[in-house]
């Protein structure tokens, strides 16, 4: 980072955008929960919080994409809460999209004089002015050869510079960057802190959400931290990353809890938290993932993992957002076909297997978000777990066995899954993982968005599954509940293993902050 | 082809349309008429459908309106003359279709063509019921016409008018912005697109070509009829036409048309009791191996730097249909 210019420093300006108790609500769920903010003029302001803090759903409000339930929001001294997103553009703000969103059958040249053409300065242009125009962000942003090609021809990357691009033509006063360095590689991160600097610097005030800690820590003038839809914490970087909120939104409550304790965050943790897994039975090698290389096109997440979970035990998989997790989850049971290393489960080379045949080995994978079928009941949901059993007998039996473990779904069961509230629908797509009769079971992000008592009884779920005879990978990002319920844990950072050990090494080892945190 | 070859090809190919009335009988004069028809309703299609990429389904109710209001505007006490009343037929499409657009464009994909449809459906139950206007089933006559001449360069002026207007809508802000719609409408508005604005507009010119041609056919026929002039058939002709030609190109709706009136026709001659199987399978070809229509194989775009197209393209569209 040394090779980085260092920011200019900037006068703290007046204030470009004024957020007043904005709240965003889906259903019942407050996805933006009343948040104040300032953004000033001229200034890089980083934006940070876990997974399902409201961070993609605030920009949306302040660009007109969702209507805030409540608040108000003025930009350069105009109330523009109730203005229509096109017109936020021409008023002189701009945004890229998490997800890229290009304009698919058109070139890379038309997609930016789109930007060009109906952003703040596109009145008075015509719409060869506007590709005119294109050509110069393009060479800004560095895309200047790709101009005749058509979106669909580019990789992931230069989607992503091809969002920046369709934003900065829009000649913006105000610049919302949603998640643009995710999935770069160390290089590209520190080429793409360059060009956000040097957007800041032409005049753009940038308001940044951004998961890799290292970049948004380089280029912010301040931070925002959001967890659970609300603002936590606000300031210089440097104190943020240590301020115990923040350490609890990233790693858990208990977690931060034990370092507070400690008095200094660096300082080793104390020893002697209780650990609810059973003993770990000495049980033979049932998965073992060799030299896995995996990603989507031709970006790779994962480098060269390695790791193994024995019969009977539950291991815990943990590291910070956009570490690889989840790809890993998927890539180990088939739906995303590795580029490289191997898999094998109970003996068995499931490399290339298609991903039914996982689930007929005895792989069953619990998918982040649930992926209920929302329009099923809770009943028929289960059923959709038994779809490669031959044992019509036996199913029944199981039932009663889901049902008995988890008895809320019994009581549910007639209900639609997309009625029940967060935690049931966890238990439910536990439930219908178990209606496989897994020997492994893969969970990805078992706590997410769901509060610490249905948590805490989900990973008695766990233990008490478990202790029954099925395996598990836990992928969990609060590191405390994680490892509690484990035998052992790998930690994963930037799609490596850079950790592994026992549940109880890892909870008193403090080098797993830094895994989370980038300190 | 460099520019100039192709101007040539196209002067060439106008000179052999404009004298080509002379040559040809007055059925065979009736087939390349009909086939103008439907280029035009393809070409105000394309706006829509091609453009800004909402399936609709309901475009023959601007054709019926185009016909009933061209037809009672000629006869009854007023006696317009024929082009005043085609006019008024295309603006009262128009209207119609602003107003109807306004809450329908909001709905999105199946909705949006289910809506379409009623919208058709609806039209045809007012013309077959409004018995005091539009003499209900029985229909209303037009004046007699007979120079098929007069139809056949009627069509070819509006069909020629039609692919001036559609290529300055294709390389104006308006286009761009119905087709950045169409690629992604959450993408759309944060560029400051008023979708709103954009797909009335562009659904409203699709009326004015159904609405021309409706008028058109009304005067041809002499005869207009709830039953005949709202038929679904009409929708369909013209969206098939333009995804044979290439939907959202300038030229792809008039090739279309003419591809599907010559097989049309073709198919008609060779299969009299199977036609309508021989071509729906026809139809289906196209959609598998083109799904983005002929255009895609005569004219990829040089400047993007395109290779030529391939016959294992073919194979290559099939594939990517293929859900895995």
């Amino acid at each position: 980072m040394s090779a980085l210019p260092s920011p200019v420093r900037r006068i703290p300006g007046d204030s470009i955008l004024e957020a007043r108790g904005i709240t965003k609500r889906f259903g019942g769920l407050a996805a933006v929960d009343g948040i104040d903010l300032t953004i000033r003029r001229g200034e890089i302001l980083g934006v940070i919080g876990p997974n399902g803090a409201g961070k993609t759903t605030f920009v949306n409000c302040m660009t007109g994409l969702d209507k805030p339930t409540a608040g108000t929001i003025v930009f350069n001294g105009q109330d523009i809460t109730k203005t229509p997103s096109y017109r936020i553009g021409r008023l002189g703000m701009a945004r890229t999209f998490q997800v890229v969103k290009p304009l698919r059958q058109l070139t890379v040249r038309e997609n930016v004089a789109t930007g060009a053409m109906f952003g703040a300065r596109g009145k008075g242009r015509s719409a060869a002015q506007a590709r005119h125009e294109a050509d110069e962000v393009l060479e800004r942003v560095g895309l200047a050869e790709m101009r005749g090609r058509t979106a669909t021809e580019l990789t992931i990357l230069d989607l992503k510079r091809l969002e920046l691009a369709k934003a900065l033509a829009m000649d913006p006063q105000l610049l919302f960057l949603d998640e643009v360095m995710a999935g770069l590689n160390q290089s590209e991160i520190e080429k793409a802190m360059e060009l956000i600097l040097s957007i800041n610097r032409s005049g753009v005030t940038l308001f940044v959400i951004e998961h890799v800690m290292k970049a948004i820590m380089g280029i912010s003038d301040r931070l925002v931290v959001l967890h659970y839809g609300r603002k936590i914490a606000e300031g210089n970087p440097k104190d943020i990353v240590e301020s115990p909120a923040v350490i609890e939104a990233y790693l858990g409550e208990r977690y931060a809890h034990r370092t507070q304790a400690a008095g200094d965050v660096n300082a080793p943790i104390e020893p002697g938290t209780s650990l609810k897994a059973p003993p770990a039975p000495a049980g033979d090698t049932l998965l073992e993932v060799k030299g896995l290389a995996s990603g989507y096109g031709e970006v790779q997440i994962l480098r060269d993992v390695s790791l193994e979970v024995k019969d009977r035990e539950v291991v815990a998989l943990i590291g910070a957002n956009g570490a690889g997790k989840t790809t890993l989850l998927w890539t180990i049971s088939q739906l995303l076909k590795p580029m490289g290393g191997s898999v094998r489960f109970a003996g068995r080379d499931i490399t290339a297997a298609r991903p039914e045949e996982v689930v007929g080995a005895g792989v069953v994978h619990v998918p982040q978000g649930r992926r209920l079928f929302a329009g099923l009941t809770v009943k028929e949901n289960l059923m959709q777990g038994v779809y490669l059993r031959r044992d019509a007998e036996r199913i029944e039996q199981d039932f009663e066995r889901v049902f008995s473990l988890l008895p809320r779904l019994k009581e549910r069961a007639g209900q639609l899954a997309g009625r029940l509230s967060g935690g049931e629908q966890q238990m439910c797509a536990i439930g219908r993982g178990l209606m496989s009769r897994p020997r492994l079971l893969l969970i990805d992000e078992l706590s997410l968005g769901l509060a610490p008592l249905v948590v805490d009884s989900l990973l008695d779920l766990i233990t008490e599954i478990n202790r029954e005879g099925t395996t598990v990978l836990l992928v969990e990002q609060d590191v405390q509940v994680a490892l509690e319920h484990a035998h052992r844990g790998y930690v994963l950072e930037t799609g490596r293993i850079v950790q592994t050990g026992s549940a109880a090494e890892l909870l008193d080892d403090p080098r797993i902050r830094q895994a989370y945190l980038g300190l | 082809m460099k520019r100039g070859t192709q101007v040539a090809a196209f002067a060439l190919l106008l000179a052999l349309l404009v004298v080509l009335p002379r040559f040809v009988s007055s059925y065979k004069l009736l087939t390349y008429t009909r086939f103008l028809i439907l280029a035009l309703m393809a070409q105000g299609w394309n706006f829509i459908g091609g453009y800004t990429g909402y399936a609709a389904f309901g475009n023959v109710a601007y054709f019926g309106i185009g016909a009933y209001t061209t037809g009672l505007l000629m006869i009854g006490k007023w006696h317009v003359p024929f082009f005043p009343a085609l006019a008024a037929g295309a603006l009262l499409s128009a209207l119609v279709a602003i107003l109807l657009g306004l809450p329908i464009l909001r709905l999105k994909g199946h909705y949006f063509a289910i809506a379409t449809l009623g919208v058709a459906e609806a039209l045809s139950q007012v013309a077959d019921t409004w018995d005091s206007v539009t003499d209900g089933s029985t229909g209303i006559d037009l004046p007699l016409k007979t120079e098929g001449e007069f139809f056949y360069y009627t069509a070819l002026a509006l069909v020629i008018g039609g692919l001036a207007l559609t290529w300055a809508f294709s390389r104006s802000k308006l286009g761009n912005g119905c087709v950045a719609i169409r690629e992604d409408q959450d993408a759309a508005r944060m560029l400051g697109i008023n979708t709103t604005f954009f797909k009335v507009i562009a659904y409203a010119l699709s009326a004015v070509f159904a609405a021309l041609a409706g008028g058109l056919t009304a005067y041809q026929n002499i005869h207009v009829t709830p039953g005949d002039f709202f038929r679904i058939d009409y929708t369909l002709q013209m969206i098939i036409a333009t995804i044979i030609g290439g939907a959202g190109t300038v030229l792809g709706p008039v090739l279309g048309a003419a591809v599907y009136q010559l097989l049309s026709t073709y198919v008609w001659s060779k299969f009299l009791e199977l036609h309508p199987t021989v071509l729906g399978l026809i139809i289906v070809l196209f959609i598998v191996f083109l799904p983005r229509g002929l255009m895609t194989v005569l004219a990829r775009k040089r400047q993007r730097g395109e290779r030529p197209f391939r016959m294992s393209d073919l194979l290559a569209n099939v594939r990517a249909h293929r859900v895995t």
